[in-house]
Parts: C-alpha cells; sequence; structure tokens
C-alpha cells in the first residue's frame, strides 16, 4: 500500500480497466506500440479533462521556482502537445503516461502527495515512455524564453573574462617542455 | 561538366577535402569536380550578433549521435562496437559541427614502435608534416597561448587566446596544486578579425551547431567559397557507390547517384578518397572489380582494419564556487600531463585532459543534449539515445538543477586506442542505404590497454577534481558516444603489404587514386585529429600540385 492508498496491484488494475474501456477522451490511444514511428499522430487536441491532467502532472514534474511558474501554468503542455503531433513515439508515451494517471477523474481529488505518488507509480510502470515524456518535458521547459531569461539573470549579457594573468602559467612553463623527442 | 572527364575527382568535402580542393583550385587548366553526399549546413549567412548567438547556445541543441545521420547520412551497425560515432554528410563535414580544438600530434605519435614497442611508426614524422601543420595555422586562424611546454616550439603567429572561463579558472587551481601541466586550448577559432571572417564574441559556444559568426574554421567557411571561385565544381547529395578502374587496373572515375537518385558516372584521370575512416574503407571496399575482387588499394587487406576512436571518459565533481555556467562555454583548458607513455602506469601511450561544464540547460536537465522526435528518424538509420541521468523531477528538481548546472565542472579525456587489426570497418551482410550499396558495420573492442588508460584517467581527474576544490564526485563514467574521430582504416606506411597508402597519401596498388583523410592516420595519438588530417591534405595536394603532369598521365 502507497500513500494514496492504492496498492500496486489495484493501481495495475485500474490501469488496465481505463485501458481496456478507453478512457473518457476518444483521440487517446488504447495500445500505440511504442515503434510505431509511421503513422501520425492524431491531430485533435486532448479533452478539457486530460489537459487538466497533463498540467497538473508539469506542475508536479517541474514545481514553480522564482520567477517561473510550474511547467504546466508555464504552458510547456501546449509544447509537448505540439510534439506529440510530430512524433508517433512521443505521442505512444505520452497517451500510455496519461492513460495511467486518469483515474477517472478521482486523480482530480488526490492531494498534491497523493498525485506525486500518482506519478511516480505510473514511472515506475512505463519507466521508458515516462523517460521519453520527461525527456519532452524538459526540452520544453529549459527552451522557454522565461525560464532562460530567468537563469540567464545571474549571467548579465557581454560579460567577458578578464585575459590570462601573465603569470598564470609561470609553474607549468618552470618545469620545462614535457614531450618526448622524437 | 557532367559529362566532361575531370582531371581531380574529390570524393567528399570535409576536413580534407575542402584544403585539398582550395590549394588545387589555383592549377589553371585542371578540371576538378568534388562529390559530396551532403548539403550545404543550414549556417546563417549573417555574422551572429552576441545575444543572437546566445539564443542559439540556449535553444538548439548540439548535433548529438544518430541526429545529424538522420539528414543525410547512412546508416551503419554498431552491434559489435563500444563507441557510437556521429555520422553525416554537409559541405565542410565533421568540421562543421567540431569543436574548432586545434592540436597538432606530439613528436612521439609519430614513432610509437621506435619509442614504445607497440603499433608501427608512422612512415613521416612529426618535423617532416610540421611545414604544412604552420602553413594551415596561418590560413585557417589559430588562437592560442605561444609557448605551450607539452610540443615543440612554433614559428607560428597566434591570436591571442580565449579567454579562460571560470570553471576553467576553478580547475586550474588543482592542477597547479599538484603540479601538473594545464595550457589555455588552443582552437581554430578567431579572437581578431581575420579576412572576411568575424571573431569569437566568446559568449556563446555555438561552435558545434555550426558557428553563427564563421569565426571557426570549418571547410565549408575557409575553403569551399575560394575554392568554388578558382572554378571547383562542388556536386552536393551526389552518393558515391564505388570507383571504377580501367583495364590497366587505374581508376578512371565513380559512379554515384545524384539527388533524384539516378546513377550517374563522373569520370577521372585522378581520384582522391575524403569520406573519413568509415565513409573511406565502406567506399574501396565496395570498389570491387575483376582486378580488385577485395576492394580497390586492398592487396594488403588493410582496408578498414586497425579501426580507431579515441576512448573517453568524464568525470564530474561538484563545487561550493559557482561555476558561472552562462558565462562560460567548456573545452577552454587542456591538460598533457598525461599525454606520454610513462613506466608504471601499467599501459602504453597516453590521453589529454579537457576542462568542461554544462554550458546549455538543457543539457544540464537531461545529462546530453536532447535527440529529436523518434519519428524523423528512419528506423534504420536510429540509434539508441545516449541517456544520460536526468535531473530528478519534483520537488528537488530545481535544487538538484542548480547544483549541476551551476556547481559542477567536467574533466573529460580522450585517450590513444592502439592499432588492432581485428578493429575493423566491414561492409556488413545486410544492411544496405537506401541506394542498395552495402552499409559499414564496425567492429570495435576496447583493449586492455585502452581500458586501464580510462581507469587511470578517471583516478587521476577525480584527483583533479578534489584539488580543484571539488565536495563530491558527482559521476565517472565511461564515454560510449565518442567524438567524431574514425581513424586508421587506410593506414599510411611504406611498407605495400602492411599499408594501404604511401607517405604521400597515394595508394600503393592504383597509382592515381589517393586517400586524404584520417583514415591513413598509422597510429590515432590522443590529440585532436583535424589539424592533422588537414596538413595531409594540404601535404598531399603539394605531392599532386608537384607532380601533376606525371600523375594526370
Amino acid at each position: 500500500m502507497n500513500k494514496i492508498g492504492v496498492s500496486r496491484r489495484n493501481f495495475l488494475t485500474a490501469v488496465a480497466s481505463v485501458t481496456a474501456v478507453g478512457t473518457s477522451s476518444p483521440q487517446v490511444a488504447k495500445s500505440r506500440p511504442a515503434g510505431d514511428e509511421q503513422r501520425p499522430s492524431p491531430v485533435s487536441a486532448w479533452s478539457r479533462a486530460d489537459r487538466a491532467v497533463v498540467v497538473r502532472t508539469l506542475n508536479t514534474l517541474i514545481p514553480p521556482r522564482p520567477a517561473v511558474p510550474g511547467a504546466g501554468d508555464l504552458g510547456i503542455a501546449e509544447f509537448l502537445d505540439r510534439t506529440r503531433r510530430e512524433s508517433a513515439h512521443v505521442a505512444g508515451a505520452v497517451d500510455t503516461v496519461l492513460v495511467a494517471l486518469s483515474q477517472r477523474n478521482k486523480e482530480s481529488e488526490l492531494s498534491e502527495e497523493g498525485f506525486e505518488e500518482l506519478v511516480r507509480a505510473a514511472e515506475q510502470l512505463y519507466p521508458e515512455e515516462f523517460k521519453t515524456v520527461l525527456q519532452a518535458v524538459y526540452v520544453g521547459y529549459y527552451g522557454h524564453p522565461q525560464v532562460l531569461a530567468a537563469l540567464s539573470e545571474q549571467s548579465p549579457r557581454g560579460y567577458r573574462h578578464p585575459p590570462l594573468a601573465s603569470n598564470a602559467l609561470d609553474g607549468v612553463r618552470s618545469r620545462g617542455p614535457i614531450f618526448r623527442r622524437a | 561538366m557532367a559529362n566532361e572527364v575531370a582531371d581531380i575527382l574529390i570524393v567528399g568535402s570535409g576536413a580534407a577535402g575542402g584544403p585539398f580542393a582550395w590549394h588545387l583550385s589555383s592549377l589553371s587548366g585542371v578540371k576538378i569536380v568534388c562529390l559530396e553526399q551532403g548539403g550545404w549546413f543550414g549556417r546563417p549567412r549573417t555574422q551572429a550578433t552576441e545575444l543572437e548567438a546566445q539564443q542559439q547556445r540556449l535553444t538548439t541543441p548540439a548535433p548529438a549521435v544518430g541526429v545529424r545521420t538522420v539528414v543525410d547520412g547512412y546508416p551503419y551497425d554498431y552491434s559489435e562496437s563500444y563507441w557510437q560515432p556521429v555520422l553525416g554528410n554537409a559541405v565542410g563535414g565533421a568540421t562543421v559541427h567540431y569543436s574548432g580544438v586545434w592540436a597538432r600530434l606530439h613528436p612521439s605519435d609519430f614513432r610509437v614502435k621506435s619509442l614504445d614497442g607497440v603499433a608501427d611508426d608512422w612512415p613521416i614524422s612529426y618535423w617532416d608534416i610540421e611545414p604544412w601543420y604552420n602553413r594551415l595555422d596561418e590560413i585557417v586562424g589559430v588562437a592560442g597561448e605561444p609557448g605551450n611546454t607539452a610540443y615543440p616550439p612554433k614559428p607560428t603567429i597566434l591570436q591571442p587566446p580565449h579567454t579562460l572561463n571560470r570553471g576553467a579558472q576553478i580547475l586550474a587551481k588543482g592542477f597547479d596544486q599538484l603540479g601538473w601541466h594545464w595550457w589555455p586550448v588552443e582552437k581554430a577559432i578567431i579572437t581578431r578579425p581575420f579576412g572576411n571572417r568575424a571573431p569569437c564574441l566568446e559568449a556563446c559556444e555555438s561552435c558545434e551547431q555550426g558557428c553563427p559568426r564563421e569565426s571557426k574554421n570549418s571547410s565549408d567557411v575557409v575553403f569551399w567559397p575560394q575554392a568554388i571561385q578558382n572554378g571547383v565544381e562542388l556536386r552536393t547529395f551526389a552518393t558515391v557507390r564505388e570507383i571504377t578502374v580501367n583495364r590497366r587496373g587505374m581508376a578512371d572515375g565513380v559512379r554515384y547517384y545524384d539527388q533524384t537518385g539516378t546513377l550517374r558516372e563522373q569520370r577521372a584521370r585522378l581520384v582522391v578518397v575524403a569520406c573519413n575512416g568509415i565513409g573511406t574503407p565502406r567506399l574501396l571496399l565496395n570498389s570491387k572489380s575483376a582486378r580488385f575482387p577485395d576492394g580497390i588499394a586492398n592487396s594488403s587487406g588493410m582496408v578498414g582494419r586497425n579501426l580507431m576512436c579515441h576512448p573517453s571518459a568524464t568525470v564530474v565533481g561538484l563545487f561550493d564556487e559557482d561555476a558561472e555556467p552562462l558565462k562560460v562555454g567548456d573545452n577552454s583548458l587542456v591538460s598533457d600531463e598525461f599525454y606520454e607513455t610513462q613506466p608504471g602506469r601499467g599501459f602504453i601511450r597516453g590521453m589529454f585532459m579537457l576542462s568542461g561544464a554544462y554550458s546549455r540547460p538543457i543539457r544540464a536537465a537531461l545529462d546530453r543534449d536532447p535527440v529529436p522526435p523518434m519519428a524523423t528518424i528512419p528506423a534504420v538509420l536510429r540509434l539508441p539515445a545516449n541517456d544520460g541521468e536526468p535531473v530528478p523531477w519534483g520537488r528537488s528538481h530545481h535544487v538538484a538543477f542548480a547544483q549541476r548546472f551551476q556547481h559542477s565542472l567536467a574533466i573529460s579525456m580522450y585517450g590513444e586506442e592502439l592499432p588492432l587489426e581485428d578493429n575493423r570497418v566491414l561492409l556488413d551482410p545486410v544492411l544496405k542505404d537506401q541506394y542498395g550499396t552495402p552499409a559499414p558495420k564496425l567492429v570495435l573492442k576496447r583493449s586492455d590497454n585502452t581500458q586501464k588508460m580510462l581507469a587511470f584517467g578517471m583516478e587521476k581527474a577525480q584527483a583533479l577534481l578534489k584539488a580543484a576544490g571539488a565536495t563530491r564526485i558527482m559521476s565517472s563514467e565511461v564515454t560510449t558516444a565518442a567524438p567524431g574521430h574514425y581513424l586508421g582504416t587506410a593506414r599510411m606506411g611504406d611498407d605495400p603489404k602492411r599499408s594501404v597508402v604511401d607517405k604521400w597519401c597515394r595508394s600503393h596498388d592504383v597509382k592515381n587514386l589517393f586517400v586524404i583523410d584520417g583514415s591513413v592516420f598509422t597510429t590515432g595519438a590522443a590529440a585532436a585529429p583535424t589539424a592533422t588530417i588537414q596538413a595531409l591534405s594540404l601535404r598531399a595536394a603539394d605531392f599532386v600540385r608537384n607532380n601533376y603532369n606525371d600523375l594526370k598521365t
């Protein structure tokens, strides 16, 4: 039994049942093969319920930091959706993880800690898919202008390092040549 | 020109093909054609501002394993290779994405057999190639600190060195404390205006994405514009299938696929192969005929054998000090302390060390550069991503990210791999490219010598990081996606039974066939090979120039 009161067995059963009957959003693929790269991903957007799960998941993956909201509130869901549409591989992974997290709307009742536990369970259940999703999220987040601006505040543009001090290499020079003559 | 006989036909426009074509393009009345499998790199033809360059650095991933392959490369089987090379094709070849580190081989690199009793000596010495190193420095523009004690004195006037980034300054203290050699990295990246090229901003670290200001020596920037202006015809998206021979066993041209996939022929009086250590043996082995049933220029059986890369490892340490990653890049400091063979270490030859840091936020978050959506990569070309260790997600994410991004510094080491005949490039019996031409298969096993060298290097790197103030060693790993250095597979030598080309890069078997790329390296050395590849190319071009009337007949 984990913190949210769902045993791994029950969790797996819940996921299996959700997968078997489909989710509330018909566009979520039930069993897209991970290696299927030929078919384009569905173009349609997520349902409102799906989107809420995605945003909450993103905020859980990358919480807010000073001057930057969490990844979900920052709009990384749009990036993820775009990536998903461009790549069947990413779409398969996103949809798999989404299905695992969509507990027929019960996930919305979970506490912050409970939802985090659910995400960790999904990571354990679908490690490869989760890794793919995480990469896409990190790419979106760390390419976002607001994040880069926040990071760049520590680094004013135009900064130049001072030239090498004239005596910086004295110790090295004092040893003389270290190459073998041949 | 397509139906005319070329006087000189070059296959490949990269590190070797560029300077070769450029140097001979001033020969009057000589028709030179170059066939390049890729296209022009999408370099912004403006000299980017600091802000634009920084944005490119922050938002564009550097080419990673399997990425350039997507665009215009060919498949290869690396299932028996510990090393996954970065393969791709473009005008300028790998010079588009190399980091600009500019190192000569050391005198001892040419005398491994004589000095250390292993492998073979090159048929040339450091002093034989030195004039071409010197000329090359003046052609491409090199920035560095004069007087590096790891090398013989150089007469070349260098531009002022790149400044030491904060991370390198921290690490330099460790080197000094241990009494080890270190030096600011010499780079073929200009720090002062040079010709019509703008100097490096030292603020963007976009070298590996194709320098947006053309400050870096790259064949598509430094050599090809002038060569084309002088009349060389560069044909892009031309995939050469085989070299053809006439009844006398001389090379008389190539068959290649043009951009439409149509098989064409280009006749030539002199054929020059510059496809690097994997593409070159693949082409030679695929060039079978009644005269050369095992592939052209292969009477020694050495074509494809002795494949060498630069085995590498990286050790990362955590520091209290802020490494100021957004003010710095990597490749700022080099150490040749362990370059030469030293009795008692348990291995022969050595390595160089290079300072580094996570210069891009995304690289720090993923512990590698991101790969594009897999859907864009044809299955046959797909490589497994170098996984890396992403920063943990969740509540600890930002602290972990800041630790990695701002407070970690790395030492990478690149070692010399000894030539072993069983390490080789073969033609894959199954895998083929889009035109049905057999693809290369790599067989590369890490030798005991290499294993010991890397273990030694990682131990020394840990000691260095601690001496520099690291509070914790975060990781210490052998790298599997090594730099794109593929060497030795058409080796140079005096003995036709043990080598493919002579000291002028001319085939022992086919007198009008030259191989001028990294595949001619007799031993791999540890130093980054681009300077030597280009120096050998210029040297071979000089030979052709001086003997052109004899060669063309």
